[in-house]
């Protein structure tokens, strides 16, 4: 050994020499050992420096391959026992024979030659290898593979059960199936596809031509074929020689293929890619189309390809439709029943995550399995939420982070108490040997607590015995009355023991800590506190126990404040007393750190709790619980600090390893799992993060602890975030009564479920359920962080929505303004945050009448949308919704109809035209189109959405009323008249608020000569209007019912409205309205000499559509005076005037006073009637 | 999987046959590995024996889980098993050359690239097995190094040995391995 030793320092040290210098350290070193010496330079001279052995025996494993003799096969040759009978088809890499099985049993069979040039041996190798597990597959959508073998040129071939049918995609274009259809279709294949994979079997080439469907009984069977074989002949490994070779055959298959299977020195395969491939299978059965096109694929080059498929984020669904060619975008339509819209809204939402969700490119993003994909589809199906979701809502996320922020620290510090239980008591037990306390005081100490528990709590159970001591009797008395019993009962007893009291004080804090009474609890803990270091001093490990119980009891009554500064000090004397390194002083120190924490002050959190893990790791090594947890508790303070980055390899790590170390159920487990939850939130992964919290509540636990609590309550915050509101409160509800009962409302925590079930109402619509909650949450809130905090400008942003939703702009308003100075004031937060809120707020004044003021804001939230969210987002899409809709507001039409355009489209797209939203669009493009004389446009319009509201809404709603009233004026507009009458006449109920549909009436019956009408219409709203305070209704009802001389109405009834609304004027253009009707009614009555002057005042502010009405009035007065020469020039000013307006029963639009110009055109045949002695075209009125 | 964790365990208990039994359970599962990776490879592409050892490891053990202790048995008879696949390689084949027929093929056939030629190759294991007597621990470091394709770096971790001293016994096993080879082939 020893010469070996020395002979190998020798040749080691002379190898390290220059080689002229070698010889003079061989004599110095062996030292005249001759034998040594030849040995040495035999081994010198051995040793070449090239590169013996440098090149290790195997850096390249070969396979070696046989090259492909030619294809010899054809039908009628026998091949072992099968006589090959027919060609059936001729695959990526062989050729399908239909063939005849001889022994044992005599059946049909489907043989497949590989055709490649394939190591046939390797390959049969290889099936043998996974023959077994084939066989044990045993699955109505499977075809078995029967057997392998090798043809007489060499070639490998495997026997299949014959399927004769359809590629899958091909059956279903041809059968025209349904979305529906097509989707129970793919939920079978996945089960096959899930059975084989129990099996041990991944397909690995799972595309259209390897599903093929035949009919059973009337009924489709999708059977998966070539199992196994993919396998075995080399698999779908992208390669030069797979593409090239088979250049032709290829096509249809990279298009399947897997990112993992696409990289050159892709090892492993798993279950995975066949999800994979899947989800390109459901790509293509709804939308005809593969996420990437296979001969583009081809097109682009090996290298090109390899990277789109692992680094190209394919299209959604819906996005790949809607770049579609119109017409190849309606044949896929046909091909599944149904038309563009509908396809494309159908896909949309659900459909477009679940297949994205199988596509990830990280597989560990994708379905766990194939029957996981198949029941996220049913539930799909069965209109439940999905698990696929889309990526984080960039526009919330800010605000889900720092809401949870509290939540989670609140988590930090609970985790701290079990801490104890589990790390500490162990220490803390064999130091009390080493306190202050001598053996004989420790022995009474714990006789005198045996005591206390037997005779104080536990005797209470016997009612003789609380009748002996005085009690009253209660035969169901519970442990807490007994403790409080028992605890009253205390005082005084033990003054001249007080270590004893102490030690039962301490018992007390434990028991009641236990039974969720912080308060109560905190107090004993105080107690014992105060005992201790009245007899032992501060620097004891006793007192220094009780000052930790205080310091959770601070905490657990959510007083951080105290909470820090009595963990500061704790940590100060465990240092002194215990020394820097020892495990308590570690938990002291993630004690105080997790307490910052708790207060917000990550800053000073994470580096003490970087600390204790240093020293954690060293003294109590890295798998230690206590380490354990100190990880956990750093997680849970990057988190805060806003750097889950680091979170998320800290805290991996520590939920396996707290897995296999002491099983799922375990408090490690569960907080681990926790704080990474909430990483996995911070950073957009919200699956990741549900599926954790989902698993995290699987585990048995007490439902109503409090960890349970946050989890629920962050996983409810997380539902809210993926668009599942309703999940989101089942969970919450529970979570806020138990919270505020056992925490009280102004809690912390209290108000952070709070803000939450809020918010979840509101998204799902119960805004009036949200706007109390949320107005109690912002109170506590305020009281608690002040204005200012950033959580507090969030709470009021999100009740201002809920104001909002709830049809209370006005108080939205100055709540928003709040919400918005405040959050100018702080810079730290993104540009994103104070546009959301300034968006709110142009909500806000648009539903407060305030259009103008709104324009602006709702300009920057579109820009904001449109920029993150993309333009055909429905949220973008709201936005310019209400955008259009101020501008129309605002006498911006010309703006307005071009948005409102684009909006219609979009939603008209994705929606369909039946949707609410999209109706709500139409009818708001249509009524601003009206406005600003585009009544071509607007009819069309209108009608969709009158049709729409007669089918969705009540004939009492007033949004139906508005619509049949505006297409009313639409078809008026365009002399439509019988059109324009229709639906107004069936309007029934009078509603004094809006009457125009009375008065647009009015006048379309005279128009269309409808006298009985007209006359049973003017009765009827005398009667009605009678009595109105509404002088424009007053006008209005006047002036119908002296249109016509034959109204029937009575004059003087009609005259005190009249009257009425004349008084009632205070703008000069209405008083000339309120004049013409007053001088109609005169007329009316006989009193020409009083119209007169009236009707000339009524002139004095030219409007062409009143002069119109007044001058053929003032013709006729004056007529009936025998002013025969001013008749006839009040007369002719009406022809003139009736020249320059449009003309009724033309093609031009009539505008907005069309029923005006019908007044005017009846009054004017009347006058001349009257004064020429004939009417002009019309019959006179009966 | 449990089989390999059971003689783990017994390795570290000091049962004397659990090493052996160790052996061929790495062995088995190093030529199935093989057999997999090969069915995905196409002729040309590498198949780096580290590569399939660490693997074998991570799907027998169930990732990192285990001790340091656990690994320096394995890699041992991972790096022995490597040695043997390739030393069975070599003589089935001289076999084949010499008239022997064409064994049935058990798993697919390694080459190694611009590794010597088979002669070369089983006169280096005679050598080797001879090294192994004067010092088990350098034999190994060979064993890792040219059968499994280790760095020094990686094989000295492998072995629970400083950098350098692997460097120096590295330096001294080619001389010795050199020298005997030269010495046998005088013979």
């Amino acid at each position: 050994m020893n010469e070996s030793n020395s002979e190998e320092t020798i040749v080691v040290e002379a190898l390290r020499l220059p080689p002229a210098e070698r010889s003079a350290y061989l004599d110095q070193a062996t030292g005249g050992n001759r034998t040594l010496r030849q040995r040495v330079e035999s081994l010198l001279t051995s040793y070449q420096d090239g590169d013996f052995l440098e090149q290790s025996a195997a850096p390249v494993l070969q396979r070696m391959t046989a090259p492909a003799p030619p294809l010899t096969e054809r039908a009628g040759d026998k091949i072992d026992r099968y006589k090959l009978l027919q060609q059936i088809g001729e695959g990526g890499c062989g050729v399908v024979y239909m063939a005849e099985q001889e022994e044992p049993v005599r059946r049909r069979v489907a043989l497949k030659v590989i055709k490649l040039g394939m190591d046939t041996k390797s390959v049969i190798a290889r099936f043998e290898a996974e023959r077994q597990a084939l066989a044990m597959m045993d699955h109505p959508n499977i075809a078995k593979v029967l057997d392998a073998g090798a043809t007489d040129a060499g070639r490998p071939y495997f026997v299949m059960e014959l399927v004769r049918g359809l590629k899958i995609t091909e059956y279903c274009d041809e059968a025209k199936l349904s979305f529906r259809a097509r989707l129970d279709l793919f939920m079978r294949v996945c089960h096959a596809i899930q059975h084989a994979h129990q099996k041990g079997i991944i397909h690995r080439d799972i595309k259209p031509s390897n599903i093929l469907v035949t009919i059973n009984d009337g009924v489709p069977v999708p059977k998966v074929i070539d199992f196994g074989i993919a396998k075995a002949t080399g698999g779908q490994t992208l390669t030069d020689k797979t593409v090239f070779t088979a250049f032709e055959q290829f096509i249809g298959t990279p298009a399947y293929m897997s990112p993992e299977q696409a990289m050159l020195t892709s090892l492993d395969i798993d279950t995975r890619s066949d999800i994979y491939a899947l989800g390109v299978l459901l790509y293509e059965l709804l939308t005809g189309k593969t996420p990437f096109d296979a001969q583009e694929l081809l097109s682009i080059g090996l290298d090109e390809m390899r990277r789109t498929i692992r680094e190209k984020e394919p299209e959604r669904p819906s996005t790949r439709l809607s770049t579609l060619p119109d017409k190849e975008l309606s044949t896929t339509a046909q091909r599944r029943g149904i038309d563009a819209p509908r396809l494309m809204g159908q896909l949309r939402g659900d459909l477009d995550w679940i297949v994205m969700k199988c596509l990830e490119k990280d597989r560990a993003r994708r379905y766990e399995t194939a029957t996981g994909l198949a029941a996220d589809i049913e539930r799909h199906v069965r209109n439940e939420p999905v698990v696929a979701c889309p990526p984080g809502n960039l526009y919330r996320l800010g605000k889900l982070v720092r809401r949870n922020k509290l939540a989670f620290a609140a988590v930090s510090v609970v985790g701290l108490s079990l801490l104890v239980g589990m790390t500490a008591s162990a220490a803390f037990f064999s130091r009390e040997k080493a306190a202050r306390v001598r053996a004989d005081e420790q022995a009474a100490i714990a006789k005198a607590v045996t005591d206390f528990l037997q005779d104080d709590i536990l005797r209470q159970a016997g009612v003789d015995n609380q009748l002996a001591e005085g009690l009253s009797m209660d035969t169901n008395l519970t442990v807490r009355q007994a403790v409080d019993r028992a605890s009253q009962r205390l005082e005084g007893r033990f003054t001249n023991q007080p270590l004893v009291e102490a030690s039962i004080q301490e018992i007390l804090w434990d028991i009641y800590g236990g039974m969720g009474e912080p308060g109560t609890a905190l107090r004993h803990a105080q107690r014992a506190l105060e005992l201790r270091q009245r007899i032992l001093g501060s620097k004891d490990p006793l007192t220094l126990r009780s000052m930790w119980d205080v310091a959770i009891g601070w905490e657990d009554t959510g007083d951080f404040d105290k909470e820090v500064s009595v963990a500061k000090e704790g940590l100060q004397l465990a240092k002194i007393v215990l020394g820097p390194e020892d495990r308590e002083t570690i938990n002291w120190m993630q004690h105080l750190g997790a307490a910052y924490n708790g207060l917000g002050k990550s800053d000073k959190a994470v580096p003490l709790l970087e600390e204790a893990l240093k020293v954690g790791i060293a003294r109590l090594g890295p798998e230690d619980a206590g380490t354990l947890w100190g990880q956990i508790l750093l997680g849970q303070a990057y988190n805060s600090a806003g750097r889950p980055g680091d979170t998320v390899p800290l805290l991996e790590k520590t939920l396996r390893l707290s897995k296999s170390k002491v099983g799922a159920t375990n408090d490690l487990w569960r907080y681990s799992a926790g704080a990474l939850a909430e990483a996995y939130l911070q950073t957009g992964r919200l699956n990741d993060a549900v599926l954790l919290m989902e698993e995290e509540l699987k585990a048995p636990q007490d439902p109503d602890n409090t960890t349970s609590l946050s989890t629920r309550h962050n996983l409810a915050s997380a539902y809210v975030e993926m668009g599942r509101p309703q999940q989101a409160i089942l969970l919450l509800e529970p979570v806020l009564d138990i919270r505020r009962a056992k925490l009280g409302p102004d809690h912390r925590d209290t108000v952070c479920t709070m803000y939450e079930l809020g918010v979840a109402y509101d998204e799902s619509g119960q805004a009036n359920k949200a706007v109390p909650l949320l107005e109690e949450a912002l109170s506590h809130r305020k009281a608690q962080l002040g204005s200012d905090d950033p959580t507090t400008v969030d709470f009021m942003d999100q009740l201002g929505v809920a104001y909002l939703d709830s049809d209370q702009p006005n108080k939205a308003v100055p709540l928003l303004e709040e919400a918005l100075a405040h959050r100018k004031a702080q810079p730290g937060l993104g540009h994103a945050d104070t546009v959301t809120i300034r968006y709110h707020l142009g909500l806000a004044y648009l539903d407060s009448g305030q259009a103008n003021t709104a324009v602006p804001l709702l300009e920057e939230g579109v820009a904001h949308r449109k920029a993150q969210l993309g333009v055909d987002d429905p949220r973008t899409l709201k936005a310019m919704d209400r955008l259009g809709v101020a501008y129309a507001n605002s006498h911006q039409d010309n703006k307005a109809v071009p948005l409102l355009e684009e909006v219609l489209a979009h939603r008209k797209t994705q929606l369909g035209s039946d949707h609410a939203d999209t109706v709500s669009t139409m009818f708001s493009l249509g009524v601003t189109c009206l406005k600003s004389g585009q009544v071509n446009k607007a009819a069309p319009l209108l009608e969709q959405a009158v049709a729409h509201f007669k089918a969705q809404l009540g004939s009492e709603d007033p949004q139906l009323r508005d619509s049949i009233i505006d297409l009313a004026e639409a078809y008026a507009r365009q002399s439509k008249w019988s059109e324009a009458a229709a639906d107004v006449s069936r309007l029934t109920d009078f509603n004094r608020e809006y009457w125009w549909d009375r008065h647009f009436l009015a006048a379309l019956l005279l128009q269309m000569g409808e006298m009985d009408r007209y006359r049973g219409l003017c009765t009827h709203w005398l009667t009605q209007g009678a009595g109105t305070k509404d002088p424009g209704l007053a006008r209005a009802i006047a002036k119908d019912c002296l249109l016509s001389p034959s109204s029937g109405a009575d004059l003087q009834e009609v005259a005190k409205l009249a009257d009425f609304a004349l008084s009632q004027t205070n703008d000069p253009d209405s008083t000339c309205w309120g004049q013409l009707s007053k001088g109609l009614s005169e007329y009316r009555l006989g009193r020409f000499a009083e119209a007169v002057p009236l009707l000339q005042l009524a002139l004095s502010r030219p409007h062409p559509e009143r002069d119109l009405q007044v001058q053929p009035v003032l013709a006729m007065s004056y007529w009936q005076l025998k002013q025969t020469a001013s008749a006839r020039t009040a007369l002719a000013s009406a022809a003139e005037i009736e020249a320059r307006l449009p003309k009724l029963g033309g093609a031009a639009d009539l505008g907005h006073e069309w029923f005006n110009l019908i007044a005017g055109n009846q009054l004017l045949g009347e006058a001349r009637t009257l004064i020429e002695g004939s009417p002009p075209d019309k019959a006179k009125p009966q | 999987m449990s089989d390999i964790t059971q003689t783990l365990e017994g390795i570290l208990r000091g049962d004397p046959n659990a090493a052996d039994r160790l052996l061929p359970l790495v062995y088995e599962e190093l030529r199935r590995l093989a057999a997999a990776r090969m069915a995905l490879e196409t002729p040309g592409q590498t198949l780096q024996p580290t590569a399939l050892v660490h693997e074998a490891w991570v799907r027998l053990t169930g990732g990192d889980n285990r001790k340091w202790n656990d690994r320096t048995h394995f890699f041992a008879a991972a790096a022995e098993a490597m040695r043997r696949i390739l030393v069975d390689n070599a003589r089935r084949k001289r076999a084949a050359r010499h008239g022997g027929g064409q064994l049935r093929v058990e798993m697919p056939e390694i080459a190694a690239a611009s590794a010597p030629d088979d002669d070369q190759l089983l006169a280096l294991n005679d050598a080797l097995e001879k090294f192994a007597i004067v010092s088990q621990q350098k034999a190994e470091l060979v064993k890792l190094r040219y059968f499994v394709g280790m760095t020094t770096e990686e094989a000295a971790q492998a072995l629970g040995i400083s950098v350098p001293t692997a460097s120096r016994y590295w330096t001294y096993a080619r001389a010795w391995l050199a020298d005997e080879i030269r010495a046998q082939q005088r013979q």
